[in-house]
């Protein structure tokens, strides 16, 4: 029994930082209609960045808000200059899929340019324990759950109750008739990438400080985690992706423990392979869900 | 050997192998539209394969690596054993493709499989040896004793092997059959809807290009002696797409340039340059980079590649006067025996179909007459597109059955309709734009032979007599609908009119005896509407049956002998049209719709 | 019935010389539209004319290469369309006019995303009087209702900003033929006679030049025709001009 809660624990931690990344890269998605493979080299880029901060002694509130506030503006950087070009020169789907999986080369290898190949190891750091319902996560880990939490409802009151959020909702579904409402799409749009930056920034930060060890390919194994996350809570939906990090941490840390910790992986793998043949609208899709995001038309 | 010689011998095999496998991914992703993000896994299976073919057990190694298998074949046979596995391999890859997926989730999730594949591999070590991966794999030239004369043999034994793989290539990636596949890429449904076994052809596509990916990988193997997981990473099928994106996509002339200049110069080139500085993986990450760059350099610029998609050429010369169109044109097929002598073509009983909770179609019962223009209408919601989506197989029913010609084909897949002779058109024009007009037609000609596997063997010599029949029919054709002054214009840039009348065209050279059109004349011009009115009378007359959905009540009017009217999901009325006019309730369900 | 037989006067809407197209590609040329007030245009022709571009130029969906749009005596050529919004334009697309995966009200509101909560309310009270049967819908998703029903939450969701020209773009595409009538009717000409500025593309020519106060016939990117709508109905060479068109049109 206590295996079993200890590794719910483990997986509430993971899911946390897998829901954080998520949320961003299926918000991302439904602005965009694009699968943003760079995601991944984006997330990498931020954890060797939050890496940098922190052991040089900065504050780990501090280098959480400028790591995103470095990637929010990356992130707008990518979509102004790269991804909405190349889709207005009407680049299809797998084109822009190849695009982003280019420009994610691009960065991680000037990442290992810059950083040298070598892994990093600095998680280890984080270890006083904290006991309680017999869970035990380290600090950080509850740090990190607290954030994910704070910024999850963020987000929510952001797309319910703000004004920027409801043209946020109504862009992402229509954009000519959000335009016709008035809305400025492309500031909305500016906005989204703003903010999703924001929390892939947090996500690679907490990524770099939950992990143990890590190298350049870091956000590559994890975007498959947030992937697998996004599609199962149906992709477009940040609501879904919350809970899908959720589950997919849960279950690869079961995969972990009762299997192999190096078969970890392949569990996160499979629940996305998996959803993809059976639903790939995922387990909560909204009444009517748009089409334009599943079928191959 | 000199230094250079052998970095010559290594350029050449490794260009040689590379093109092997970037001809295989071109064909699978650049001539029929599968975005098999995991093409690297079947090279590495191939190498796999090869390798405990020929390394013997693993005991008798050292015992310092562990593998399954360790047979020691005949290399020529370990080699073709290596395509055979990567052929079922693809094949079995190809299957998780039916879910008909956005091509991008596709990709991704061949991605994930080859990222998987990677871990799994890594952490069974007992499978074939895991990360620290296999060595001492036996050279299949080794007889010829090492240096000059076994690596130069070597060349001569890759590019030889190019060669044959290339005469392979080209009954598959050109002729018709490179058309029916790049028919399919264009449009998967519309594909479907004449008969062609999409599925299968998938299946078949990658078994080929599987096949491809494992000879290159056991050729590779075989000159490098060791394998390991580090050398088939995702990012090495990235360059291949990079090599087919910047060569040319769908041309294997383009992929050979490509193959030159990415694979080869690039990946492989700068390996061979000094090491800069302290950082080991600064060159190659550099190179990596710079395939970056271009990829992307020419999406946005000339995402065609060097050398494009080239426009085929007819080789049909051109008859000086139109032949006897009417008769030679339309070939309505003999009535199949009918297991029941109703004159009905088509029966449909209770179909039922909800979206989300709402009943699209709700025990909706109709049929159509042998030799009838029958019409479908009904207000907006009524059904009328889910029905037809029934009938034609593209939309599954809850409940209810179909019959068609005395057959119930309720469960059957659409193009097995198509092929029994039920045949539709779209709502929206679906053409197969990147081929020609005539192209279009001639796709759709059933049961051709240069569409079977004998036909891929053969050669022109099978089907040539065959498709010069069928082009002329399609040039009839074309004559009948005025529209041959476009037959070698690509579809694509067909206007919205043309492309609707090509929709059409397509859908009777497909040899239908029951035609389901669906809102043909929307954004017809008049005149345009006319003349296909026209040749729907005259394939009536000639034995068609015609199932019509439609809003426009003059066209209605003009061709359609009953009227079946749709309100809600059901069938409210079937009959006459100017008895339905009259009829009031007709009139209050069509407004009150 | 219509009123003007006379050229629209003061245009609330029009264009001078505009030219425009895609990339570089022109499909419209030299075009002069004017719409006033109280009054509705339509703007007909065979397939491919470039009717529905001549729209999209107008309200910054196309790319315009030369010529005016003037909206009040005021220059707003190549403004983008949720300029025109605040400007006084309403917006009802062709076919993919709502917001497929929210309700009834929801759509409404989010036509008065630039007013505040009070006048929001008020104004989606006022459009539930012009369509009274939207009352009864409100918390259904549109996404499940008929055609004619969604295009009515698209035509409300256009008027929640109470514009003064109000522009569709083939609003009877793919609806019954009941509907067409009714749809014309009951929200472009009615929203005419309320005093808007009404233009209209239609693919439906006969019955919106029965409706229409003045019409354009546009063939081949130009205007072949400006003249009072019944004159064209009544006119059998128009009925070559714009009804035929060949294959390669």
């Amino acid at each position: 029994m206590g295996v079993i809660v200890q590794t719910i624990g483990f997986g509430i931690a993971a899911g946390a930082v897998i829901s954080l990344g998520a949320v961003g890269f299926t918000v991302q998605f439904g602005i965009s209609n694009v699968l943003n493979i760079t995601y991944g080299a984006f997330m990498t880029l931020a954890a060797y960045l939050g890496y940098a901060l922190l052991s040089r002694g900065l504050d780990v509130w501090i280098t959480l808000a400028v790591v995103g506030l470095a990637l929010a503006v990356a992130s707008l950087l990518f979509n102004r200059v790269f991804l909405a070009p190349l889709q207005r020169r009407g680049a299809g789907f797998v084109s822009l899929v190849i695009g982003t999986v280019a420009a994610g080369i691009i960065l991680q290898g000037a990442i290992v340019i810059l950083v040298g190949p070598g892994a990093i190891t600095y998680g280890a750091q984080f270890d006083t324990t904290v006991s309680g319902l017999g869970f035990d996560f380290t600090v950080a880990q509850l740090v990190i759950i607290g954030l994910a939490l704070a910024l999850m409802l963020g987000l929510h009151v952001l797309l319910t109750r703000t004004k920027i959020g409801r043209a946020m909702r109504a862009t992402s579904n229509n954009p000519t008739v959000a335009r016709a409402c008035g809305i400025r799409t492309s500031r909305i749009t500016d906005v989204t990438w703003l903010l999703t930056g924001f929390l892939c920034g947090t996500a690679g930060v907490a990524l770099a400080v939950t992990t143990v060890t890590f190298d350049f390919n870091l956000g590559s194994t994890f975007l498959i985690y947030m992937i697998a996350a996004a599609v199962l809570g149906g992709i477009g939906q940040p609501y879904g992706a919350m809970i899908g990090g959720l589950v997919v941490g849960i279950a690869s840390q079961f995969g972990a423990a009762y299997w192999s910790p190096a078969y970890q992986d392949v569990v996160a793998f499979s629940i996305l392979i998996a959803m993809l043949l059976i639903r790939p609208r995922g387990l909560f899709a909204a009444a009517g869900v748009n089409r334009r995001n599943l079928s191959a038309a | 050997m000199s230094g250079w010689e052998y970095y010559a011998v290594v350029l050449l095999v490794y260009f040689a192998t590379f093109l092997i496998s970037a001809w295989g991914l071109n064909l699978e992703f650049g001539v029929a539209g599968i975005p098999n993000f995991a093409y690297i896994v079947l090279v590495a299976a191939g190498a796999y394969t090869y390798s405990v073919l020929t390394l013997g057990p693993s005991s008798g190694n050292g015992g310092f690596q562990r593998y399954v298998l360790g047979a020691t074949l005949p290399y020529p046979l370990a080699i073709v054993c290596a395509g055979a596995v990567s052929a079922v391999l693809g094949a079995v890859i190809g299957i998780t493709g039916l879910k008909r997926l956005r091509p991008d989730y596709q990709a991704m999730a061949m991605l994930v499989v080859s990222i998987t594949a990677t871990t799994i591999v890594i952490a069974d070590v007992g499978l074939v040896n895991g990360s620290a991966g296999l060595a001492l794999i036996p050279n299949p030239l080794h007889s010829l004793g090492g240096g000059s004369r076994q690596a130069w043999g070597y060349v001569g034994m890759v590019f030889g092997v190019c060669a044959l793989v290339y005469v392979v290539l080209r009954r598959f990636s050109s002729g018709p059959f490179g058309r029916l596949l790049r028919a399919m890429r264009d449009d998967e449904d519309a594909a479907l809807a004449i008969g062609k076994n999409v599925v299968a052809l998938r299946i078949a596509v990658q078994a080929v290009g599987g096949a491809m990916a494992g000879l290159s990988g056991a050729l590779l193997v075989g000159f490098i002696g060791g394998w390991s997981p580090s050398a088939w990473l995702f990012i090495e099928t990235m360059a291949l797409l990079t090599a087919i994106i910047v060569g040319g996509m769908g041309n294997d002339w383009g992929v050979v340039a490509g193959t030159l200049i990415v694979p080869t110069l690039i990946v492989q080139g700068v390996q061979f340059l000094p090491t800069v500085g302290g950082n080991p993986e600064l060159i190659p990450q550099l190179g990596w980079m710079i395939l970056g760059l271009l990829t992307i350099a020419f999406l946005f610029f000339r995402p065609s590649g060097l050398i494009p998609e080239r426009r085929p050429v007819s080789r049909v010369a051109l008859p000086a006067a139109a032949p006897a169109v009417r008769t030679a044109t339309f070939r309505v097929p003999e009535a199949r025996a009918a297991a029941d002598a109703s004159d009905e073509i088509l029966r449909v009983e209770g179909i039922r179909r909800e979206f989300g909770g709402v009943r699209a179609v709700d025990g909706a019962t109709f049929g159509v007459a042998r030799g009838s223009i029958t019409g479908l209408i009904g207000p907006n919601g009524a059904g009328k597109s889910t029905a037809l989506g029934i009938v034609s197989g593209f939309v599954r029913a809850t409940g209810g059955s179909v019959r068609f010609d005395g057959v119930d084909i309720t469960a059957r897949p659409p193009h097995r309709r198509a092929r029994r002779g039920l045949v539709r058109t779209f709502q929206l024009p679906r053409e197969f734009g990147s081929l020609t007009t005539l192209e279009n037609l001639v796709v759709a000609a059933p049961h051709a032979r240069s569409e079977s596997a004998l036909g891929v063997l053969g050669g022109r010599r099978y089907w040539g007599r065959e498709e010069r029949e069928i082009t002329e029919r399609a040039r009839a054709l074309l004559v009948l609908f005025q529209m041959e002054d476009k037959a070698f214009e690509r579809a694509r840039q067909l206007s919205g009119g043309q492309k609707r009348m090509l929709e059409v065209m397509r859908a009777v050279m497909a040899e239908p005896s029951l035609l389901l059109l669906d809102e043909p004349t929307a954004g017809l011009s008049p005149m345009l509407t006319e003349r296909l009115g026209d040749a729907c009378l005259e394939l009536r007359d000639r034995g068609l049956s015609i199932l019509l959905v439609e809003h426009e009540l003059d066209t209605i009017d003009r061709l359609c002998d009953t009227v079946v009217v749709m309100v809600q999901g059901k069938v409210f009325a079937q009959g006459a049209m100017e008895d339905l006019r009259r009829s009031r309730e007709v009139q209050e369900a069509y407004i009150a719709g | 019935m219509p009123a003007e037989a006379a050229a629209p006067s003061i245009p609330a809407l029009e264009t001078r010389g505009l030219t425009a197209g895609y990339g570089d590609v022109e499909v419209i040329r030299e075009i002069d539209v004017a719409v006033s007030e109280r009054s509705l245009v339509s703007i007909v022709g065979p397939n491919g004319a470039g009717k529905s571009t001549l729209l999209k130029a107008i309200l910054g969906l196309a790319n315009v290469m030369g010529g005016e749009v003037v909206l009040d005596g005021v220059d707003v050529t190549r403004k983008p369309l949720e300029q025109l919004v605040r400007l006084g334009i309403g917006y009802v697309p062709q076919v993919d006019d709502i917001f497929e995966t929210l309700r009834v009200h929801e759509n409404l509101e989010m036509g008065g995303y630039l007013l505040d909560k009070r006048a929001r309310a008020e104004r989606v009270e006022e459009v539930l009087d012009i369509f009274p049967v939207l009352r009864s819908h409100l918390r259904r998703y549109v996404g499940t209702m008929s055609g004619g029903e969604r295009k009515m939450v698209a035509v409300g969701r256009a008027l929640m900003l109470a514009p003064r020209v109000i522009v569709f773009d083939e609003p009877t595409a793919g609806l019954a033929p009941a509907l067409v009538r009714s749809v014309l009717e009951d929200q472009a000409r009615a929203l005419a006679d309320r005093g808007k500025a009404v233009l209209l593309v239609e693919q439906r020519a006969h019955v919106a030049l029965e409706l229409s106060d003045w019409a354009y016939v546009l063939v081949g990117g130009r205007i072949a025709r400006a003249a009072p709508a019944a004159e064209i109905l009544a006119d059998p060479e128009m009925g070559e001009v714009f009804l035929g068109g060949s294959v390669r049109a």
